[in-house]
């Protein structure tokens, strides 16, 4: 057992009063209360559907943890990054394998403490450490070293040329000493030490959390003081509180979020994101071989009924992993059309015909391969219906596994999966990378989730390296435009959608400084209307 | 209040029947559970009469008839989806409605209600031969080890079962054999004790000792003698454990940790119709909570017993 | 310190040494009188009962954690994937090794025993789910299952009194009739169909009850705040309690009314509420606080749901949290703590039900 901090141990203490004392606890505060910055209308009350597992920035970025942190680079207005610690955008040379970054010189941590190079060196230490245990050192494999050029400069020494860097920048830094030697046992996890525009008040386990905003700001003082997160799993509960004007806004599926648009002064608001779904087609399968049958079956796909009867519309067809959160570097004219007919003849043209009893043959095989979804996802559970649905009618019989995390893994060689993806979707290469290059295209039970098809594709293959070397960001977006379109020659996957994100909220019209944003696959309040919360005037 | 009452009634639930008194120096220990003060035979209102009771076996084979007829002849596949046609009201095309995905709730939760009770009567029928195996060896050995093993049942019997499901189906998730498998091994004890009390019990018959003097072995007695007299009892014990089961199943899949949400039971058609209350289909959660009562109290109502949990 | 609480009621005279666990002591001298020495003796024999059954919880307490840790070890599951959640979608093979590598701990019996000895010394270990101290996870929690459990089992209680004194004295009244009915049906529910239907109702369809939390977003933690978000969780629990224990008090009631104490005191002259009140419901109560103490570890499971269905921030939350996440320090901490739990509240059931009725023999039970 690993050493325990010392702020652990001063907790535990204090909890064991707690659970002995709950009584005195109880009747001792006074029932009245007073008016929270929430009620005077300076708060936020928000229902977030999990209880955060950790606050370190090593271990939950994009997500709540923005409030606390800032990255070099920030998430900016439609998804745009801009400079956040960074001074002005990190500059590379000129076979970007060398990237530097100015720092600003008027921030100061939670803690009082001031931000300076040694920090952020630190943090991408920490990072890459493999005793940290972030489970995104492998995003920073390319990063040789990071070196202080000064108090306030930083330089990025990469192993290889690397144009999408500055999306990976958008770690977030905390104060060097309260780091700790991993994400399991740093005091990171629960209490943050950070240079964004909020501190935790208060948490309280399974229940709440408390932010409030910081006078010392380097961007400025929030006009948002206070937000309080209430943690509700269940939707509907979510959804009730909502409607009772519990709280001013949460995440909620399309389908009750589109109940509750326009009931007592609640809006629905939505945000286009990077975050996509997919099934993979295992090539360990001969079918899936055939790129005739990969066609075929994307044919048959009906995208626009599922986004229609799954998402209420809140969603964009895709034919690959690149959504137009990508900007210039999506291809609009890359799409699969639904057309069940043309599906059925490149499938009888392949061999693939359909026998008395509905399902299609091919030298004695029939077609009927395995479609694994995560069990508790509901979205991934009616996708996998759906397109269970649609190809059953082609003559492809497809079972469905409703699995855990470990089974999924462990069959992801010949069984098909509905995948997500988007993690990091402000660079066209962290969009698209994993999921197509050879490079993961052998089945690795450690890494199943990278390439999951088993897909190698040449031209896709020289595509993904240039787009990595090009410094001019046209000739850059060409190059992905270029691999969606071969992408549809040779579809590795079917693409399904591009998800909007749907949240409920009341309440806006009194802030001025709301804006679009571009949503990673993570979601929650630290996104929505609220993801620039601290930037937020009263009109 | 008297001891004759208490012990009366002590005897009714563990034997189903009231026995001759079991000699005092075998007398088996009291069980735990066995103190179950259950309204006794005849009494005028808290207990289901005969009507009752035939009402209550006409709606569970119709329930059978139900769940094993419909996904035979309806051709409908319940797992057909067409988001067009989803949450629809009862109409004489769905007599049940459909679910949010276009789905014939009447065919989905009969192939649910089967689901269920194939689960339910597996995990029953295993944790019947796993007490009937326990007590029955207990009986036989006696002495000091069925002094102990009877001691460590109780114990046993003091372990939340449903927590114990709760951890073991986190483990092997969407696995219908770990299901069956918590049910029978955390519901054995009750049929253990009923098993071994009903074998002192017989010991102490002319006809058993007859056969004792006889020369028979102990484990021929139990064979011959034994078992056959308890198959009843053992009836009782599996049916009234079915309901039990039900809730096990229904339960741990309706918290996300039993059978997948695709597969049609009544834990996951509760959980889908859930999702669907705020949006106002009252049915899609109606209809598998109605079967799981309906369920649950007939077979309460036919044996006999509340519906006792652990 | 339970022990020495439910022992107080049964051996008030006793001395204090006597208390402990282990073999009574000799007679305590021969001016006591033949009362005195009767107690005594039944005193000694609840301590025997009280060691007795200590002493089966220990190895059962240890054998159940094993059986998670080994479980564990058998399932498909794995650490790393659980430390990861969702976002093991996202994370290559050389970082999944690194976290693998931050929680590997050797073989699963390796690592029961290092948390058996580590919880021996007073600390459970380390949370992986919550990245915190295990202590301090369940010292948080344990308090709101404590609370929902003991007003839902009190006010089921204070219920079942009524409707069973309503229906024993009123048999043949329809409304009676309808009750009991109605209480056979209810046992046919779930603990979580329970929880379901009265959010449903009372959340969601009427309005008049919050539908899950401690206070109000953003409120301080105020007893008023509490006092009305513990209504629902409160009620499920209490709902799946009623009617067993309004059902065997009922029938206890009738065999007393119709017996011949009550009929003894009815020739004396005494009027009914006082019979009923004096002399049927005490003597009925008694048959009720023997069931009670098998009933606990499903009033401990039936919580453990409502907390899950109602968003009860207790140790069933964290329990399943846990046993998602392949948490085995806290699963094992969490699964201990309440079986322990319905393990002494059965111990402590048969104890008083040896204070209450004389002719029970400690040595039975």
């Amino acid at each position: 057992m690993r050493t325990v901090p010392h702020r652990a141990r001063r907790r535990r203490t204090s909890s064991s009063v707690l659970a002995l004392a709950v009584a005195v606890a109880l009747t001792s505060c006074s029932t009245g209360g007073t008016a929270t910055t929430a009620e005077s209308g300076a708060g936020l009350r928000l229902a977030e559907s999990t209880e955060y597992a950790s606050l370190h920035p090593l271990d939950h970025p994009l997500g709540i943890t923005t409030k606390f942190y800032d990255g070099l680079v920030n998430v900016g207005e439609n998804g745009a990054l801009e400079p956040g610690l960074a001074a002005q955008m990190p500059t590379p040379d000129e076979d970007l394998t060398t990237w530097t970054v100015q720092l600003r010189q008027d921030v100061t941590f939670s803690d009082g403490s001031n931000f300076t190079a040694d920090d952020v060196l630190a943090a991408y230490d920490a990072v890459r450490d493999p005793a940290m245990g972030s489970w995104m050192a492998a995003d920073y494999a390319m990063v040789d070293a990071v070196t202080a050029l000064g108090e306030h400069t930083v330089e990025f020494k990469l192993s290889h040329s690397y144009a999408g860097l500055p999306a990976r920048l958008t770690l977030g830094i905390p104060a060097s000493e309260a780091l700790g030697d991993s994400v399991l046992h740093s005091s990171l996890a629960a209490e943050p030490v950070g240079t964004g525009p909020y501190v935790l008040e208060d948490w309280r386990r399974g229940e709440s959390m408390a932010l409030s905003s910081r006078d010392d700001w380097w961007a400025g003082d929030p006009e948002v003081e206070r937000i309080d997160i209430a943690f509700v799993p269940d939707e509907n509960a979510r959804a009730q509180r909502l409607r009772s004007g519990e709280f001013d806004g949460a995440q909620l599926s399309p389908r009750l979020a589109a109940a509750l648009d326009g009931v007592n002064d609640l809006e629905l608001v939505t945000n286009p994101s990077g975050d996509f779904r997919g099934i993979s087609l295992p090539q360990s399968l001969p079918f899936f071989q055939d790129p005739q049958v990969r066609t075929a079956v994307n044919l048959a796909t009906d995208r626009q009924a599922m986004i229609d009867g799954i998402l209420q519309g809140h969603g964009r067809p895709l034919a690959t992993p690149m959504t137009p959160a990508q900007g210039d570097s999506y291809e609009p004219s890359a799409r699969f059309d639904h057309d069940p007919a043309r599906a059925a003849e490149l499938l009888d043209g392949a061999g693939w015909t359909l026998t008395v009893d509905g399902v299609r043959e091919k030298d004695g095989r029939q077609f009927s391969f395995a479609l694994m979804y995560f069990a508790e996802d509901t979205l991934r559970r009616d996708l996998a219906q759906a397109f269970a649905s649609d190809l059953s009618e082609l003559g492809i019989r497809v079972e469905l596994e409703g699995v855990d995390r470990s089974q999924a893994a462990a069959s992801m060689e010949d069984k098909a999966f509905v995948l997500g993806g988007g993690d990091l979707p402000y660079d066209a290469d962290t969009q698209v990378y994993r999921q197509v290059s050879s490079d993961f295209a052998d089945y690795d039970p450690d890494d199943p989730y990278s390439n999951p098809s088993g897909y190698a594709d040449e031209q896709v293959d020289r595509l993904l390296a240039e787009s990595r070397e090009e410094a001019d960001p046209q000739i850059r977006a060409g190059l992905y435009r270029e691999l969606q379109t071969r992408l549809v020659q040779n579809p590795p996957m079917v693409s399904l959608m591009a998800l909007e994100h749907t949240y409920v909220a009341q309440g806006l019209d009194r802030w001025d400084g709301l804006a679009p944003v571009v949503e990673p696959h993570e979601h929650g309040v630290a996104w929505g209307p609220w993801w620039n919360v601290e930037s937020w005037t009263r009109p | 209040m008297n001891s004759e009452t208490l012990r009366t009634h002590t005897t009714l639930t563990a034997g189903g029947r009231a026995p001759d008194a079991p000699p005092p120096a075998r007398r088996p220990l009291p069980s735990r559970q066995s103190r179950q003060f259950r309204p006794s035979r005849g009494a005028h209102d808290a207990t289901p009469g005969r009507a009752v009771r035939i009402l209550c076996a006409t709606v569970l084979a119709a329930l059978v008839a139900y769940a094993v007829l419909v996904p035979i002849l309806f051709t409908v596949d319940p797992f057909l989806v067409d988001y067009r046609t989803g949450a629809q009201g009862p109409s004489p095309a769905h007599p049940f409605g459909t679910d949010v995905a276009g789905r014939d709730l009447f065919s989905r939760s009969a192939a649910g209600l089967r689901v269920s009770l194939i689960a339910a009567i597996a995990g029953a029928a295993g944790a019947v031969v796993i007490g009937t195996a326990a007590g029955a060896t207990c009986a036989m050995v006696g002495g000091r080890f069925d002094r102990w093993c009877m001691r460590g049942v109780d114990t046993l019997n003091a372990v939340p079962h449903l927590l114990l499901g709760i951890v073991v189906a986190s483990f092997f998730r969407g696995s219908l054999l770990a299901i069956v498998m918590v049910v029978a091994v955390t519901h054995w004890t009750q049929t253990a004790r009923l098993v071994r009390s009903e074998i002192l019990t017989l010991r102490a018959q002319d006809h058993v000792r007859a056969a004792v003097s006889q020369g028979f072995t102990r484990l021929q007695l139990v064979r011959h003698l034994g078992l056959p007299l308890l198959g009843g009892q053992l009836a009782v014990a599996a049916g009234l454990l079915v309901p039990h089961a039900v809730w096990h199943e229904s339960t741990l899949t309706f918290i996300g940790l039993g059978l997948p949400p695709h597969q049609p039971s009544l834990g996951s058609l509760l959980q889908l119709g859930q999702e669907a209350l705020l949006s106002g289909a009252w049915w899609s959660i109606a209809v598998p909570a109605g079967l799981l009562v309906l369920v649950t109290v007939c077979l309460a109502g036919l044996l006999r017993s509340p519906a006792g949990r652990s | 310190m339970v022990e020495r609480r439910v022992l107080d009621p049964a051996v008030s005279m006793t001395p204090a040494p006597e208390r402990a666990v282990g073999p009574p002591l000799a007679s305590p001298g021969a001016s006591q009188g033949a009362v005195r020495a009767t107690r005594n003796r039944r005193g000694r024999l609840v301590g025997v009962l009280v060691g007795r059954r200590l002493a089966w919880t220990v190895p059962l307490l240890a054998v159940i954690s094993l059986g998670i840790f080994a479980l564990a070890a058998l399932s498909p599951a794995d650490a790393t994937t659980g430390f990861l959640g969702a976002r093991g979608e996202f994370t290559p093979a050389s970082s999944r090794d690194n976290v693998e590598e931050l929680l590997g701990h050797g073989t699963w019996l390796e690592s029961w025993l290092a948390w058996a000895g580590s919880t021996l010394t007073g600390d459970p270990g380390w949370s992986t789910a919550y990245r915190a101290p295990v202590a301090e996870i369940v010292a948080a929690r344990l308090p709101w299952t404590v609370l929902i459990m003991a007003t839902g089992v009190l006010s089921a209680a204070v219920l079942s009194v009524v409707l069973a004194l309503g229906v024993a004295l009123t048999p043949h009244h329809p409304v009676s009739r309808t009750v009991v009915g109605g209480l056979w049906a209810v046992t046919a529910l779930p603990s979580f169909l329970v929880s379901l239907g009265l959010m449903a109702v009372f959340a969601i369809g009427l309005g008049w009850l919050p539908a899950g939390g401690l206070t109000n977003p953003g409120a301080d933690l105020t007893a008023g705040q509490v006092a009305t978000h513990m209504v629902l969780p409160t009620a499920a629990v209490a709902v799946s309690q009623v009617p067993w224990m309004s059902l065997h008090l009922h029938e206890a009631l009738r065999a007393q009314l119709n017996g011949p104490a009550v009929e003894a005191a009815r020739v004396r002259g005494l009027s009914e509420p006082t019979i009923v009140a004096r002399h049927a419901l005490p003597a009925a109560a008694i048959p009720v606080v023997a069931i009670a103490g098998t009933r606990l570890p499903e009033i401990v499971a039936g919580a453990a749901v409502v907390e899950l269905v109602l968003s009860w921030p207790g140790l069933g939350q964290a329990l399943v949290e846990a046993a998602l996440a392949q948490d085995l320090a806290l699963l094992a901490t969490v699964g201990v703590l309440l079986t322990a739990a319905s393990l002494l509240g059965g111990l402590l059931a048969d104890v008083a039900l040896v204070a209450l009725d004389p002719r029970t023999d400690p040595r039975e039970l």
